[in-house]
């Protein structure tokens, strides 16, 4: 008797010793960065140092809940900033995708380039899957701007075209001091090349002839891909619909069809869901999109 | 009475077995996974530097377009790639890189006395795209480091050094900037 309740409670005490560190050891097969914290119930200092490599990120300043516009330098009026957050929010609530405006008075003596991509990554701009964020800085008092582009999106914005859109649309504005009109036809253009890597069609917010397209992929070929597409799925659920009745008339008991493993979803992509961000709580916030470096920066 | 203390020591070494084997594996899978950031780190660094060897041929060829008679950089460059490809040292590797280093800013610096180079839009683009992937390796520099900054101190922590030393994690080496790469390179605008 004593023996059994003996041999119960090691069997229980043992169990409950693995269920607390099995799962711990499993979460490390995980390869996203928030389980390195999961597995830190060993040792708390990962922690502390990882905060320690991911230097100096209190120098950022918070964005603001608008997200798509920060004009910490003030220097935008307020008709612009309306359309860009406008155009924010539509590209947004399309494609996931995030254009962020910041303006800052100094860098605070660092390089743009290195201001820029820690702003971006301790946002989290863009999408988490896609990494489909865009930054647009400007710092007045170091009079530099830059486009820093998120890996999802260096195909279409390559830094060539970055510093083209740079060329074309920010630097006549910046250097006669008209920032806000200089960021909203940089922000204009970016939004409108964002929605063409989405295949979104019929938006263009201004005369783009200035400025060529030295990027492969075209608007033709994400036509016929959605277009042979839709022709396959109407042909797989005819396909996958049809012998099913034949089968049945027929008093085939035998195979187990899985029609259920075809969802559209496949092509909803951005439109589907995913605006958790919403604006009924009257802010946005990033997603967690990455950022390798890409883009390019200019002075005025 | 006595069979009972002896379960309670049973049940007491067998907590503290499992306990240890639970924390050595989790701390190993931690340290793999660790490890494989740091070397995938590495691999973002190596693809940059490739893709800024595979610009520069067009580059060179949009310059020559405009100066016929700047060979001597021409030929500095194409040393530099073929020494870069025959590289199999880390040494050997650097130093090419420093190379091509210099020898790229030498054309770069070259544009300058050429305007209708220095406003050739293929020239430009290029010049982006070349700015572009140089921040990129910087960028990917510093990921590796932060990721190998974070591997190394974790296996030289206690207690997960005694798993590191137990299977020959080993520290991953820092990249350091080359005396090179921290100045601004001189022009010789005499040739």
């Amino acid at each position: 008797m004593k023996k059994t309740i003996g041999a119960s409670a090691l069997l229980v005490s043992l169990l409950i010793v693995l269920l607390s560190v099995l799962p711990a050891a499993a979460k490390s097969d995980y390869p996203s960065p928030a389980s390195d914290f999961a597995v830190n119930g060993f040792s708390s200092r990962l922690t502390d140092n990882s905060k320690m490599t991911t230097q100096a990120q209190s120098d950022y300043p918070s964005p603001t809940s608008d997200f798509f516009v920060n004009d910490f330098a003030s220097c935008l009026t307020d008709d612009d900033k309306r359309t860009i957050q406008s155009l924010g929010e539509a590209l947004y609530e399309q494609t996931k995708a995030q254009v962020v405006v910041v303006t800052v008075e100094s860098l605070g003596g660092r390089d743009i380039e290195s201001y820029s991509i820690g702003l971006a990554r301790k946002w989290g701009i863009g999408d988490k899957d896609d990494n489909s964020g865009v930054l647009l800085l400007l710092s007045t008092g170091d009079r530099q701007v830059r486009i820093e582009v998120g890996k999802g999106l260096e195909g279409t914005l390559t830094d060539g075209k970055a510093g083209r859109i740079l060329d074309s649309y920010a630097i006549p504005h910046l250097k006669n001091n008209d920032f806000s009109a200089g960021l909203r036809e940089c922000y204009q253009k970016l939004v409108e090349e964002v929605y063409s890597e989405y295949g979104v069609e019929g938006y263009t917010s201004i005369d783009d002839s200035d400025i060529g397209d030295y990027s492969s992929s075209g608007f033709g070929d994400e036509k016929t891909d959605l277009a042979v597409m839709i022709i396959i799925t109407v042909l797989v659920l005819i396909i996958l619909f049809l012998p099913r009745r034949i089968i049945r008339k027929g008093n085939y008991n035998g195979g187990d069809y899985h029609g259920g493993g075809f969802y559209g979803g496949g092509f909803g992509g951005p439109s589907s869901g995913g605006f958790s961000g919403g604006s009924s709580s009257g802010g946005f916030s990033g997603g967690g999109g990455g950022f390798s470096g890409g883009g390019s920066s200019r002075g005025f | 009475m006595k069979n009972k203390k002896g379960l309670t020591i049973g049940i007491i070494i067998a907590v503290i077995v499992v306990v240890i084997i639970g924390s050595t594996v989790g701390g190993y899978n931690n340290l793999v996974k660790m490890r494989e950031n740091v070397s995938s780190a590495q691999s973002a660094v190596e693809t940059q530097l490739q893709r800024r060897a595979d610009l520069i041929p067009n580059l060179v060829n949009t310059v020559k377009g405009y100066t016929s008679h700047e060979e001597g950089v021409f030929t500095a460059v194409a040393d530099a790639r073929a020494a870069l490809s025959g590289a199999k040292t880390v040494d050997e590797l650097n130093n090419a890189q420093t190379q091509l280093d210099s020898a790229v800013s030498r054309l770069l610096a070259i544009a300058e006395s050429y305007p209708d180079l220095k406003a050739d839009q293929n020239f430009i683009n290029l010049q982006d795209e070349l700015a572009g992937t140089e921040n990129r390796i910087s960028v990917a520099r510093q990921d590796y480091n932060d990721a190998a900054k974070e591997y190394n101190t974790k296996i030289q922590s206690f207690p997960t050094s005694i798993i590191a030393a137990l299977f020959h994690f080993e520290k991953a080496d820092y990249f350091t900037a080359s005396a090179e790469a921290t100045t601004v390179p001189t022009v010789d605008f005499g040739k």
